[in-house]
């Protein structure tokens, strides 16, 4: 399936300083879960424990699907469907 | 007069009227071959000039060589010293004289005034001396004739010019050879001292005007200025937003009544507050505990040049006041803490989160909520910008959002990730629109969405949030967080983005800049490495250095092997502050290499320490 994938806040930083990344998961059907596990793997070029702790984003990164909040579509287990965009987006402090 | 070495002398724009003594405008001259006979010096000069005879009484020594061109410098009421590479220049601030203050132009203080009032002209006054004259080297001393004013001075200040006159005699004995190290110091001194008045005066007029306001709210007010209606003056400034039906005449009487507290008085809280006082909120509390920096003006469009070393709180405050008279201000010159933040939130009805650091986020978040007061959001950095509204008819809050904070390594503030002035500007405005709906009463808010807004791309993307969290800490239906907490261990950062140096390496791997100069003179064989990003580096650089940012050693470390081969060699590791290049020598140290030290303080001990023209930023 094709996704749009997205890094923003700063968080493009540990993916090569490259924000948005179209991509071709070969797979059938994947769950956010897996499919986090997938974009470490694919996608992130460093410090992982910036992106991920406990098999889920860090805190202070919010998850996109679609412009919706994740938590609204199921979080970890939403399923992914084709031509879905992602957006992982860090929370910024500064003023 | 002898002009054969002041070339481009125009008589009119510089110096005094030697037929009836006046005041003559100021005006920069060159004036080559002053002191020595290569180099071009830039003398400014002005103001008024005591009697010839107690000028050329004072100053025998300054230049035996011009007696001419002494004469004239020594005649001018104020003139000032800056020293730059053994370089000494006359002048009246940097280039050329901005402004001379002429004991003339002093405030007369009017005889009854209140105590207050008397206070703060002084101390304006003394704080305009210093402003206008850094180190002001020579003034009109014992005058046979007075000059326009001079009787305004007060005891202090003429015991001032004597001392800095003094100060002038000693300096001239050394001729043109001055050296000019002790100076800076003074120069250093009076700044400081003159950053502290400025303070003090603002405060002192900010009290002026709190007491002005109790006292016009004592007077017999007529009913139109009652909060409940608008008088013909609020009618006249309000009519263009009072004639839209979303707002009318019902929603500006809301917003007439409406409180707000602008919690930062930065990059957001500068739209926010002007955006606010222009829409006629009718009391709004400006909190900053910070004073005004130069490195803040490009976003913190509130504050002037002038307001530099004043608090921020205050200097918002005056330009709020002097842009709409019509609403209340009040500066809270403090950090919001635990300690206030619930008494502060309580006593305004909409709170604006214009902060800079997490800590602070989530104690704003939880006075709100325990408080039930609306919050309105948002943070800025580089190209992007958040806006969000918490705890608003029912929408989530921070901590439903972010129930924990984030790891502070993970946490870039503007002051190390920097950030495009504009790009607060744009969301406090966004910021300040939803303020003003909810004030109003009117249109939908931004409770239960978050607009993203990268400048970019450039995109303005609209999304949605889920909903309170009947399990969220603080606004859950059975909340674990029912008083404030400690949140700056519960973040583990800091109520602000000040910068900080932490040591992370033992004390023999690091070297002081002096250090470092001494081993440059010392001859051995070395590697200077400036462990900045490029970006950084590009603004400026130690001739010798090389550039490989930690991050790019950190990701390749071939990079450094390659540069490096002999691990043996003696390497500095330098960067902006000296966290950095702490981390690379620790790095470095893990690839082996022996002889690697850390420049303690990096660049801007460099600046401070060594080298007072290298550029801070
Ligand atoms: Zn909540």
């Amino acid at each position: 399936m094709r996704l749009s994938i997205e890094f923003s806040g700063g968080l493009e930083l540990l993916f090569g300083k490259k924000k948005q990344h179209s991509v071709e998961v070969d797979k059938k059907e994947i769950v956010l879960r897996d499919l986090l596990q997938w974009i470490k793997e694919n996608l992130l070029k460093e410090r992982p424990e910036l992106f991920l702790s406990q098999q889920t984003v860090r805190p202070g990164i919010l998850v996109l699907i679609n412009d919706c909040d994740w938590e609204l579509m199921g979080g970890l287990d939403y399923k992914v469907e084709d031509k879905d965009e992602l957006v992982f987006i860090s929370t910024l402090h500064g003023g | 007069m002898d002009r054969r070495f002041i070339p481009d002398l125009n008589p009119r724009a510089f110096g005094p009227d030697t037929q009836t003594g006046g005041w003559a405008s100021n005006s920069a001259i060159e004036a080559p071959g002053l002191y020595e006979p290569r180099k071009a010096r830039r003398i400014d000069m002005g103001g008024l000039f005591p009697p010839r005879d107690t000028v050329m009484s004072a100053l025998p020594r300054l230049s035996p060589c011009r007696p001419a061109l002494v004469e004239r410098m020594a005649r001018m009421e104020s003139c000032i010293l800056v020293v730059k590479d053994r370089e000494v220049r006359l002048s009246n601030g940097c280039n050329k004289i901005s402004r001379f203050e002429r004991p003339s132009d002093c405030q007369s203080i009017p005889e009854n005034s209140p105590p207050l009032l008397q206070k703060t002209i002084l101390l304006r006054q003394e704080a305009q001396q210093r402003t206008t004259s850094r180190v002001t080297l020579c003034e009109p001393i014992e005058m046979s004739n007075e000059a326009p004013g001079a009787r305004d001075l007060t005891a202090k200040q003429r015991r001032k010019q004597r001392d800095l006159y003094f100060q002038l005699q000693l300096l001239c004995r050394g001729n043109s050879k001055i050296d000019m190290a002790d100076h800076q110091e003074a120069i250093t001194r009076l700044t400081e001292e003159n950053n502290a008045l400025k303070k003090r005066v603002a405060e002192l007029e900010a009290l002026l005007d709190l007491k002005k306001e109790d006292d016009s709210s004592r007077a017999i007010v007529p009913d139109s200025s009652s909060v409940d209606t608008l008088n013909n003056a609020e009618i006249s400034r309000y009519g263009r937003q009072l004639i839209m039906p979303e707002i009318g005449m019902q929603g500006q009487k809301k917003i007439k009544k409406s409180s707000v507290l602008i919690i930062g008085a930065g990059g957001l809280g500068s739209p926010v507050s002007l955006y606010l006082a222009g829409a006629g909120i009718g009391r709004i509390g400006i909190l900053d505990f910070d004073t005004v920096e130069a490195s803040n003006l490009h976003r913190q469009v509130i504050h002037k040049e002038s307001s530099v070393g004043i608090p921020k709180a205050i200097s918002a405050g005056r330009a709020i006041r002097e842009f709409n008279s019509l609403v209340k201000v009040e500066e809270h010159v403090t950090a919001f803490t635990t300690d206030n933040a619930l008494g502060l939130v309580s006593r305004y009805d909409i709170i604006v989160d214009a902060t800079d650091n997490v800590a602070t986020r989530y104690l704003i978040n939880d006075a709100c909520v325990l408080s039930n007061k609306p919050l309105v959001s948002a943070a800025a950095l580089r190209m992007d910008g958040q806006v969000t509204v918490y705890h608003h008819n029912g929408g989530p809050c921070y901590r439903c959002l972010y129930p924990s904070p984030p790891p502070a390594e993970t946490v870039t503030d503007c002051s190390n990730g920097g950030v495009l002035g504009v790009v607060p500007g744009i969301v406090g405005c966004i910021q300040a629109l939803e303020v003003i709906k909810i004030a109003a009463g009117t249109g939908e808010s931004m409770s239960q969405k978050l607009l993203l807004f990268d400048g970019m791309s450039p995109r303005y993307t609209m999304v949605k949030l889920r909903p309170r969290n009947k399990e969220c800490a603080v606004c859950g239906d059975s909340p674990s967080v029912t008083g404030l907490i400690d949140y700056k261990s519960f973040c583990g950062s800091s109520y602000d983005d000040k910068p900080c140096t932490r040591s992370i390496l033992d004390a023999s791997l690091s070297v002081s800049c002096e250090d470092y100069v001494a081993h440059l003179k010392g001859g051995e064989e070395f590697v200077l490495l400036d462990v900045r990003e490029p970006v950084q580096y590009d603004i400026c650089s130690l001739p010798q250095s090389k550039n490989v940012s930690l991050h790019d050693m950190k990701r390749d470390p071939a990079i450094i092997t390659d540069m490096i081969s002999d691990k043996d060699k003696k390497v500095f590791c330098l960067c902006r502050r000296g966290n950095d290049s702490q981390s690379a020598v620790k790095f470095m140290k893990e690839l082996g290499y022996t002889n690697v030290f850390n420049i303690s303080g990096g660049l801007s001990s460099w600046s401070k320490d060594i080298d007072p023209n290298f550029p801070v930023y």
